[in-house]
């Protein structure tokens, strides 16, 4: 049946089929449509550009031109020929292509039908919506500082109604397992990696970034018809198993997306602001102000959702859960069972929670997992009760922008300055909190300028990175605080020597007057070439205090770095106080004070300095 | 052409390192409740990466490391939610009464919007029955899900 129908359909098509050729299909312009553009994805090309770019697609599977030279029309001539010569073969391995082109009358409908592979597929996944998902960035793994987003698949009818039922299309690097993240880094940053679009449940999703990695998911549905969808599927086929270099900043997961829901929208110019580098939460702003996005809807973390439980409790409830977790015997203790049945249901909860929690990241173990189920029963125990709605805490889209340019003036011992600071990415704890995760700072290629009275415009300071993760601990959770810098910084010595330095540390922080407070012991390694011995490393700490706030924060903080004794310059203690005040303006713009105190191998110094940030 | 070579040896490898035996610990109906990291194969590599396990490519066949890859498995001729890999979320909602892991077995068995209330409720007071102990597999809860509905008169025409 199936033979014969193949039979006919090629008897029609290969009647139907050549009379294209003459039909005046102008290749040109064709060709030239932003459709064909997004289908191959050709980057969009900019004023200053001559020659034709090349597709971002590094594998030859994807075209079916074999001409050495790249060129839209080569590739869309090619594509004709093999529909005229294999129409139903071709449509298979490129339905997007033979979907655009069907809507162009220049091939018959129906061919999609006789891929049985892409049509069960199609059938399987059964897709009605496409959501955009935004995991929340994660200082712990490299890969994951600046967020994540991909895209989740929901079936049509009563199968929609539950995530766990969603698909997630994932654009990552292929990694080889064990990879540590560091080398992960360097190499996804350089392109040694190939990247591929992959698919998998969406509750593998949510059991990776909610349940282990404790971020916050955001998924914001896009405005798709059913030809868009159709379309967005029908690429994503053709990309399957396809290899583009993965790179960390700019052709990344995000970047890919982008391109993708291109080719749903083919007159919407997602990519071109990103050309360079693409942060996960620029993206998702790109998409939200194209108008293509509806509300979000957050999921919060597991260690959101404890803490919501938590935060119900007073100090002996909560010493109750950490005894409740700890043995089920708890559950038939006199001080358990004074409680109420409502408090017991919320106190059960919350130990359970907790086990959870604590126990996500080991291996099994019987006596946790009977404790688990202790709790559970007990919980159920006393009826169904709702889930406690947590609040929805701002939008990433809605944060400031990711790039930011600071212009400001400033005294240090009565000579003026005005100093000019670029940084190409990301926050700083005392920049408005909303929208980005608390307790974080990423920075990511920051330089300073400096022009002084009677003096030229000189360097000041250039960081390449600098990062900081305050994590509060408590009796509940035990996090490390650490902080990462490197770059080069001027000194406040005679010399005003510029020094190049890596330095690092880990300590705990704990909250403490409504803010957190801190300490970060680590080491200091310094290239000085004013010094006789340009090299040394010192032990170094800084403790500070910080309230972060959507308008105002502050952060007040000292640190002192001990290089060691003798005389050379270089040798000895430096010691600072500095404290900052940032005030938001807008969405985009904060006024920041910032007062500072250094003694620099017995030399002291004192600085104002008052800066207007913009964000961009 | 090297790039290609490298993907397939990544693809190869990442494959052969999670390979389980079909149905045992972690995996499709012999899972266990609580088993923790160990119960999320996949997350070994995704969790510095974002990166793929090689296996999950496209949800289209079932996975070479004998766990289902496109999150559902046949139960009785039905395809079924992986209820084993959502083992934890399941046994929680189940205790609460409600909740997406619930409501995805719900819809999987093809229970109507009207009778997912009975079917949620029915499930959560038979908490005991389903979750006997922790060691309970993911088969034992199912063939549990279908003795609850047989006997339950709004559930039963769903699984008769």
């Amino acid at each position: 049946m199936f033979v014969l129908r193949m039979t006919v359909l090629t008897l029609l098509l290969s009647a139907s089929l050549p009379s294209y050729a003459q039909n005046s299909v102008d290749i040109g312009q064709l060709a030239a449509t932003p459709m064909w553009r997004a289908l191959l994805h050709i980057p969009r090309s900019t004023s200053f550009s001559i020659n034709e770019p090349a597709s971002y697609v590094d594998d030859p599977r994807f075209f079916i031109d074999r001409n050495e030279i790249f060129s839209r029309e080569g590739e869309l001539s090619a594509t004709l020929e093999a529909f005229q010569l294999n129409p139903i073969s071709t449509a298979c391995r490129f339905p997007a292509r033979y979907l655009w082109l069907q809507s162009q009358n220049i091939l018959p409908a129906g061919l999609l039908s006789e891929c049985a592979e892409y049509m069960e597929w199609r059938e399987k996944i059964d897709v009605e919506r496409v959501v955009l998902v935004l995991a929340a960035s994660y200082l712990n793994s490299p890969s994951s500082m600046y967020g994540h987003t991909f895209l989740r698949l929901d079936p049509a009818g009563e199968r929609g109604e539950s995530a766990f039922l969603s698909y997630a299309l994932n654009f990552a690097a292929s990694i080889p397992p064990g990879e540590n993240g560091m080398l992960y880094a360097y190499r996804g940053i350089l392109g040694g990696y190939p990247g591929l679009f992959s698919m998998q449940p969406y509750y593998e999703k949510i059991q990776e970034y909610s349940r282990l990695e404790n971020r916050d998911i955001w998924e914001y549905p896009l405005s798709m018809n059913a030809a868009q969808i159709d379309m967005l599927l029908a690429h994503t086929w053709e990309l399957r198993d396809i290899n583009f270099d993965y790179y960390f900043f700019d052709e990344n997961c995000s970047f890919r997306l982008l391109e993708l829901l291109e080719v749903a929208f083919p007159d919407l110019d997602l990519t071109s602001p990103f050309a360079h580098a693409a942060m996960p939460v620029d993206t998702v702003r790109e998409v939200v102000e194209s108008g293509i996005a509806e509300q979000p809807r957050y999921r919060a973390s597991k260690r959101i959702e404890l803490e919501a439980v938590l935060a119900e409790l007073d100090a002996a409830q909560k010493a109750m859960v950490i005894r409740l977790a700890t043995a089920e015997s708890q559950l038939k203790h006199p001080d358990y069972l004074a409680y109420s049945a409502d408090q017991r249901q919320l106190l059960a909860t919350a130990a359970y929670r907790y086990l959870r929690y604590i126990s996500n990241r080991e291996e099994r173990s019987p006596a946790q997992a009977n404790r688990s189920l202790a709790l559970l029963r007990e919980m159920q125990s006393y009826g169904p009760r709702a889930v406690r709605q947590i609040e929805m805490p701002g939008r990433p889209d809605q944060g400031h922008p990711t790039s930011m340019l600071s212009l400001s003036g400033g005294s240090s011992e009565d000579r003026q300055y005005a100093d000019m600071e670029w940084r190409i990415s990301y926050h700083d704890a005392l920049d408005s909190v909303a929208g980005y995760p608390e307790g974080a700072t990423l920075m990511m290629g920051r330089l300073k300028l400096r022009w002084r009275d009677g003096d030229t415009l000189q360097l000041q300071g250039f960081d390449p990175i600098a990062i900081r993760s305050l994590a509060p601990r408590d009796a509940f959770f035990k996090p490390i605080s650490w902080q990462v810098n490197a770059g080069l910084e001027r000194l406040e010595n005679i010399e005003e020597s510029m020094v190049a330095r890596v330095s690092g540390g880990a300590g705990a922080s704990v909250n403490f007057l409504k803010g957190v407070a801190y300490g970060l012991p680590g080491l200091r390694l310094e290239h000085n070439d004013d010094a006789e011995d340009p090299w040394r490393i010192a032990a170094q700490i800084n403790v500070g205090q910080l309230w972060q706030g959507n308008v105002w924060a502050t952060e007040l903080r000292a640190s002192y770095i001990d290089f060691g004794g003798g005389d050379d310059i270089g040798r000895g203690v430096r010691q600072s106080a500095y404290l900052g005040i940032n005030r938001v303006l807008s969405a985009n713009q904060a006024m920041r004070l910032s007062l500072e105190y250094r003694k620099e191998f017995g030399l002291e110094s004192t600085a104002a300095e008052l800066a207007w940030r913009h964000y961009f | 052409m090297k790039k290609l070579f490298i993907a397939s040896a990544v693809l190869a490898c990442s494959s052969a390192s999670f390979a389980v035996a079909p149905g045992g610990p972690n995996c499709g109906w012999g899972n266990m409740l609580f088993a923790g990291q160990s119960g999320l194969p996949s997350h070994l590599v995704a969790s510095i990466t974002n990166g793929t396990s090689g296996n999950n490519t496209f949800g289209m066949t079932s996975g070479t490391n004998g766990c289902s890859a496109d999150g559902t498995l046949t139960y009785g001729g039905k395809k079924m939610v992986n209820v084993g890999a959502i083992m934890d979320e399941f046994s929680e909602d189940v205790a609460r009464g409600d909740g997406e892991a619930l409501t995805a077995v719900a819809v999987s068995l093809g229970v109507s919007a009207e009778d997912r209330p009975a079917f949620k409720e029915s499930l959560h007071n038979n908490f005991d029955l389903l979750f006997p102990s922790a060691d309970v597999q993911a088969d034992s809860v199912m063939a549990s899900i279908v003795a609850i509905m047989k006997q339950d008169q709004r559930l039963a025409k769903y699984v008769s």
